[in-house]
């Protein structure tokens, strides 16, 4: 059975999982219609109309599991990919670490975060999913693309949000029983082959990305030497934007 | 069940005998899971949990924090570590900046 709280209007769900995740149960979801301060990564603001898109976040409590955050992280940005598969959308990929962008636009945004005292207490996936909201105002580091703009009509958000749940669930059990996820998920690389601006070691380098690593970091050469990278940004090189 | 008599000292008494079926478990083994370590260990030192790059230091030299105070949050493959003091104490050095690669123990914060 699924757990699940759902907020009309919330700050964030990932900062109220972080608030309350000692009283929660562990694969507890978090969803609203509405945050007032959304974020992705590094504070920047995540906005949302509301009730238009899918806005959750789900705790992992399990340290076994907890364990295994690095291939969460992408696993969760492919169980998001296979559902909007099953809605007939195409042309999707998974921008490393674990953006999911369909036609090279950006339909969904994932923020990891955990909270340490003694060891990894819990970890924390928020997602925030492109559904029918079809304006995007203010400036955006990527185009964003909604599943409305895509297939011309209305989504029924109960019944995806469900079918997403059980996704994620579904794929976090493989992650624990160790099955091997990683060719699957190679195969939608949205950088694969592309010229990237990334952040090494504090500068900004021009590098060709040679594709998503079995680890999960990523596998880059400036021409001389292939570097694993493992945090920081990577922005397209072609239009010299901040993803 | 089965009644027997059984003779004791002298006196005879009589015992109920309930057949026990035997039954094997078997044991599982563990598998070792990579877990990151803890955060804090050798002394008051906050190490980090995992190797990333540290993108916010809350804390400041001198500053007197309390046990379960985010000091410092370190990034890594899009995960936003909040690192939390496993003491109260007061800041005596901080070893890294904002911006730095850190690797997995590497001291942050030394505590007096």
């Amino acid at each position: 059975m699924i757990k699940e709280i759902h907020f009309q209007t919330i700050d964030s769900t990932n900062s109220y999982l972080k608030r309350n995740y000692r009283e929660l149960d562990d694969l507890c979801f978090i969803s609203a219609e509405q945050q007032s301060a959304g974020r992705g990564r590094q504070q920047r603001s995540w906005d949302s109309e509301s009730g238009q898109n899918l806005l959750f976040s789900v705790l992992i409590k399990e340290k076994e599991l907890i364990g295994h955050y690095e291939a969460l992280s992408i696993v969760s940005a492919y169980a998001i990919l296979k559902v909007l598969q099953r809605y007939g959308i195409d042309e999707l990929g998974i921008k490393w670490p674990n953006d999911v962008y369909a036609g090279h636009k950006k339909i969904c945004g994932i923020l990891l975060e955990s909270v340490s005292a003694d060891q990894f207490d819990c970890l924390i996936i928020g997602i925030g999913l492109n559904v029918n909201q079809i304006r995007f105002s203010g400036s955006y580091l990527t185009e964003p693309i909604s599943m409305k703009q895509l297939l011309g009509k209305d989504i029924k958000i109960p019944e995806l949000k469900n079918e997403i749940y059980e996704e994620l669930l579904a794929d976090f059990r493989k992650v624990k029983e160790k099955e091997d996820l990683y060719p699957q998920i190679a195969a939608y690389d949205e950088l694969k082959g592309k010229t990237v601006i990334a952040e090494i070691g504090g500068h900004q380098e021009k590098v060709y990305v040679k594709g998503i690593a079995r680890d999960y970091s990523l596998q880059v050469t400036d021409g001389n030497e292939t570097l694993s990278l493992r945090s920081g940004e990577v922005s397209f090189h072609e239009k010299g934007e901040k993803i | 069940m089965k009644i027997y008599k059984v003779k004791v000292n002298g006196k005879v008494y009589e015992v109920e005998v309930e057949a026990v079926e035997e039954t094997t478990e078997t044991i599982k083994k563990t598998e070792t899971v990579k877990t990151p370590e803890p955060v804090s260990e050798g002394g008051n030192n906050i190490l980090a949990p995992i190797a990333g790059k540290v993108i916010d230091i809350r804390v400041k030299v001198g500053e007197t924090i309390r046990k379960g105070q985010t000091v410092a949050v370190i990034e890594a493959m899009k995960l936003e570590n909040e690192i939390q003091s496993a003491y109260d104490g007061k800041v005596k050095e901080i070893a890294v900046s904002n911006g730095s690669d850190v690797r997995n123990k590497d001291v942050l914060i030394v505590l007096e």
